[in-house]
């Protein structure tokens, strides 16, 4: 009799403390494991949409062109996306000043027209430099100082043929740019653009060497209307 | 007799026991939910704090320099990110704006010209300034930039 009451009141006890286990397992530590899991999840989830953001950025592939005009003074600042992404352009910078401006660029386009700038005409020798920012935190120039000289207008009626070797196998080559008067040869790495100012107008043959041997080869069509233009192989 | 008296005490007791039982158990559950509420309060915070910390992408889009009066240097910090930022610049050694608790805001998808920065000695020509952003999260961008 006496050792059957002791068990009914540790039965009694055991239940009550079960319970009590229970219950906070429900109302305490399975709620805080759902908080913790469910922050790790967008914690994941952001992780994943950054790396997205920063791949994206990297495969921007935007160039910037430049074309002078002499009379009114102008440039005409265009674009190209090779990249496979479409791009947001969301400033326009013309030495120290920046115009915002709204501009999509379509994937793979042709070379666009973004932007007129007027130029006051200067009252001495002058450069522009030309800068594009995209909304993904890129900016891209165009490499070459624009220099407007007060007798003859734009003196950098630039003509440039501009080889970037970016796929071709090899670390090391050889470039040659042959044209009606003109002749220009250069080593370059893998990834590092090379410019051949080639002054006049005319058809120029790009040729890429790999040791001795000849890897590629394009014609690259100078004119005033398009002063430049990028070899990509 | 007293058989009858003897009847009650292990009433009393399993009462008493219960009753024990009850309090030092509402005592853990009251505590365990706090303790639980405040932790997980606190992670999910952290987490968050480190997850903006992640997403902050900022660049210092263009920097100039020109002598006016003094020698002044504008810098211009673009947030491509998805997070408001807070940011100071530093050049030569020295942070602007130069007080512990003074930050610039710069919101989401926006570029802000940093306030302009009085350098106290003119540049050399072609002097290379080391310029570094840092936001209140630890993120850093820097810009080299060549004094014409």
């Amino acid at each position: 009799m006496h050792t059957t009451g002791i068990s009914c009141r540790r039965g009694t006890s055991t239940i009550l403390g079960t319970i009590i286990f229970i219950g906070i397992m429900f109302t305490a530590v399975i709620p805080m494991m759902l908080v913790v899991k469910q922050a790790d999840t967008l914690h994941e989830m952001r992780k994943h949409e950054l790396g997205i953001l920063d791949q994206e950025r990297g495969d921007e592939a935007l160039y910037v062109y430049v074309q002078t005009v002499k009379d009114p003074p102008k440039l005409i600042i265009k674009v190209q996306n090779k990249g496979a992404l479409s791009v947001n352009i969301v400033r326009l910078w013309i030495n120290d000043e920046y115009i915002p401006i709204e501009y999509n660029v379509q994937p793979m386009s042709d070379i666009e027209s973004i932007y007129s700038y007027q130029v006051q005409v200067p009252e001495e020798d002058s450069s522009y430099y030309i800068v594009v920012t995209t909304d993904r935190g890129n900016s891209v120039a165009f490499d070459t100082y624009l220099n407007w000289n007060l007798e003859m207008g734009w003196d950098s009626d630039v003509k440039l043929v501009n080889v970037l070797i970016n796929s071709l196998p090899g670390n090391i080559f050889k470039i040659e740019v042959t044209g009606p008067s003109y002749y220009g040869e250069a080593l370059t790495l893998k990834y590092e653009p090379k410019f051949f100012d080639v002054q006049d107008e005319g058809s120029y043959t790009v040729t890429i060497y790999r040791g001795t041997k000849i890897i590629y080869s394009e014609v690259a069509t100078i004119t005033d209307s398009e002063p430049v233009y990028w070899v990509f192989a | 007799m007293l058989n009858g008296r003897r009847a009650i005490t292990p009433v009393v007791s399993a009462l008493i026991l219960s009753a024990v039982v009850l309090t030092i158990g509402g005592v853990v559950w009251a505590f365990s939910q706090g303790a639980m509420t405040i932790s997980a309060e606190d992670y999910a915070g952290s987490v968050i704090e480190m997850t903006d910390t992640i997403s902050e992408r900022f660049i210092i889009e263009h920097v100039y320099y020109e002598l006016d009066v003094v020698p002044e240097l504008h810098v211009f910090v673009y947030n491509y990110g998805t997070v408001a930022i807070e940011v100071k610049v530093e050049v030569k050694g020295k942070t602007y704006p130069d007080t512990t608790e003074a930050w610039i805001e710069i919101p989401s998808k926006e570029m802000i010209p940093f306030p302009t920065i009085d350098l106290e000695t003119i540049p050399l020509q072609k002097e290379e300034l080391n310029i570094k952003t840092y936001t209140k999260r630890g993120n850093n961008a820097y810009y080299r930039y060549l004094v014409p």
